[in-house]
């Protein structure tokens, strides 16, 4: 009876399902370079490049799914390389700004390529991804970074997004890490481009633009980016949000865009971390009584 | 033709410049990315919109309204937006993330009033439509206006920040936010007042634009926002001069890009700019290198 009840929900809304699953993994793309400290909104450009190229691949040199996959996946992870250590060097907003300006390059590039489909965009690309790869992908990922966080690399990631000047002091080689994450970011990404061509079958480059990137942005810092789990949980909450608030029609968005605002100016920390919000009273006396206790707890 | 070309890319530059103006402004001073200012832009063109071809409002009086709402949304963002998170330890990502929230109400509250089309402005009530001869080029009279227009402003801006006693706080605001309140600066008013300065300046920059182009629609603010955060990076960021002339070169860069090559690649020229100037001087070409490596 439950399960009936289970499969009906998931018939219903499968594809609802599936965004949930890519919306997160997207938003753990973003979360592996913020974690360094780095914003990188580059995970849409990526995206299409993990996209057009596992389609094209499967299109016009009939390579098997999987190795399509993995093959846009290191095709999206050596451009990551390439353009990295030059990118990485930006802070802050300027980083921003730029990784803005190379989604819209790839945008552009996909918009203006005759090979790749022009604005008319790519049709009849082979179906071959079901829902739950995606969530198999998502769950390795939430396992990896279970491992990453608990791990050297991992501690190194947190410390160059605290202070990097410390961090370099430290002794931890502060650009290689940066580029690491830019990459990691860039070709979870890539899969779930990949993942959404073989999906939906169909491939045009305006699914690639600037409002997609900040979405993803918006899931990350919704959710709070103290864990993975922040991410994860944005990703989830916002992606059904719409879905959840359909009744309310052509106010829908409106009630949406609200509910974003009022988490974020109530938890800037995410709202992972909504029990700040009960707890905060106590912790400011407990900070006056001890200055110095709670720096790493925070 | 050439010549038609250079007065099409200063009239554009110029309303670059303005855009980018307030969003130089309070990057400048609060270190903050305003991802609203696109959406208070857009309402200041679909605003004039209805006012004239709805209402029947004379130019004029429409321009006056949309600067007084456009000012009062300036305020609400601030309250709404960026003073809550304002000495909050979250860093700079939460008043990026709010601001873009209220911008997605913004837009599609304009969505609901304004309905989703593109609308064009009616014909009687838009001033300036005659076409003046310059250099063999004929010109149209709107976008003079739309450059002189810019140019003054900026002009006053640019007085404002240099001169007045609003502008002698927000310098001291610029150099440190706590010194500037232990000098009797009323910090929360001035970044008040910055706000509602900045939209008003986008939202004249969108009763001009709209008019000038004959077009508005609830979405002209994503593509603007990015062509402004384009012009702050490349004049650097908080440099007023620097907006007028990031404005001027984004915009000679694309119509040379239409000219030149092919209108196809006009958005990506920006980036092509973009991204060799932040690999060349990360700080902008008349910005501080102040923040910008570590």
């Amino acid at each position: 009876m439950t399960m009936q009840a289970v499969l009906d929900f998931l018939g219903s809304y499968s594809h609802l399902v599936y965004l949930v699953a890519q919306n997160a993994v997207l938003a753990l793309s973003v979360y592996i370079t913020l974690m360094a400290g780095q914003l990188s909104i580059a995970c849409i450009g990526f995206m299409a490049i993990g996209a057009y190229a596992s389609a094209l691949l499967s299109m016009n040199a009939g390579v098997p799914y999987p190795v399509s996959l993995l093959l846009a996946a290191l095709v999206s992870g050596g451009i990551a390389f390439l353009i990295g250590g030059p990118i990485l060097r930006l802070k802050g907003v300027y980083l921003a700004i730029t990784t803005v300006g190379f989604g819209e390059l790839v945008r552009f590039t996909a918009l203006n390529s005759d090979y790749m489909g022009g604005a008319m965009g790519l049709s009849g690309i082979p179906a071959a991804t079901e829902t739950w790869h995606v969530f198999a992908f998502l769950v390795l990922l939430i396992y990896g970074f279970h491992q990453l966080q608990r791990s050297r690399h991992g501690r190194a990631l947190v410390a160059i997004g605290r202070d990097e000047m410390a961090a370099r002091t430290m002794g931890i080689p502060i650009t290689r890490y940066k580029v690491a994450a830019f990459v990691a970011g860039a070709m979870m990404a890539s899969v779930t481009g990949s993942f959404a061509a073989h999906h939906s079958n169909y491939l045009s480059p305006s699914e690639f633009n600037f409002s997609a990137a900040v979405l993803v942005l918006i899931y990350a810092v919704f959710g709070g980016l103290r864990n993975h789990w922040g991410p994860v949980l944005g990703a989830v909450v916002l992606t059904m949000l719409p879905e959840m608030f359909r009744f309310l029609q052509d106010w829908r968005m409106i009630i949406y865009g609200v509910s974003v605002l009022i988490v974020v100016v109530f938890v800037p920390d995410g709202l992972l971390e909504f029990r700040k919000l009960f707890r905060r009273r106590k912790d400011r006396t407990a900070h006056a009584a001890a200055p110095a206790s709670g720096v790493h707890k925070a | 033709m050439l010549s038609q070309q250079i007065i099409n890319a200063l009239s554009q530059g110029a309303f670059y410049a303005l855009f980018a103006a307030g969003l130089t402004l309070i990057f400048g001073v609060l270190d903050i990315l305003n991802m609203a200012h696109g959406a208070v832009f857009m309402w200041g063109a679909m605003l004039s919109w209805y006012l004239m071809s709805t209402l029947g409002v004379s130019f004029g009086f429409a321009l006056l309204i949309t600067i007084v709402f456009c000012g009062l949304m300036g305020l609400l963002l601030e309250h709404a937006a960026f003073r809550p998170l304002r000495g909050r330890s979250s860093g700079h990502l939460p008043p990026i993330v709010s601001s873009l929230a209220l911008s997605i109400v913004l837009v599609h509250v304009a969505e609901k009033i304004f309905g989703t089309r593109v609308v064009r402005y009616p014909d009687d009530a838009v001033p300036f439509t005659k076409y003046v001869d310059v250099g063999g080029a004929q010109v149209s009279m709107l976008h003079v206006v739309l450059m002189i227009v810019a140019l003054v402003l900026m002009g006053a801006l640019w007085y404002m920040v240099a001169r007045t006693r609003l502008g002698r706080s927000i310098r001291a605001l610029q150099e440190n936010p706590k010194v500037a309140r232990l000098m009797g600066v009323d910090v929360d008013r001035t970044i008040a007042w910055m706000f509602v300065i900045a939209s008003v300046l986008a939202g004249i920059a969108g009763v001009f634009l709209g008019v000038a182009y004959n077009s508005a629609s609830p979405y002209m603010g994503h593509w603007v926002d990015l062509k402004g955060f384009a012009v702050i990076i490349l004049g650097g960021m908080g440099s007023i001069p620097g907006a007028l002339l990031g404005g001027l070169l984004i915009a000679f860069a694309e119509i040379g890009t239409v000219v030149f090559l092919s209108s196809d690649y006009r958005d990506a020229a920006v980036f092509v700019v973009l991204v060799g100037m932040l690999v060349l001087k990360p700080s902008g070409l008349l910005g501080s290198s102040r923040e910008v490596r570590a």
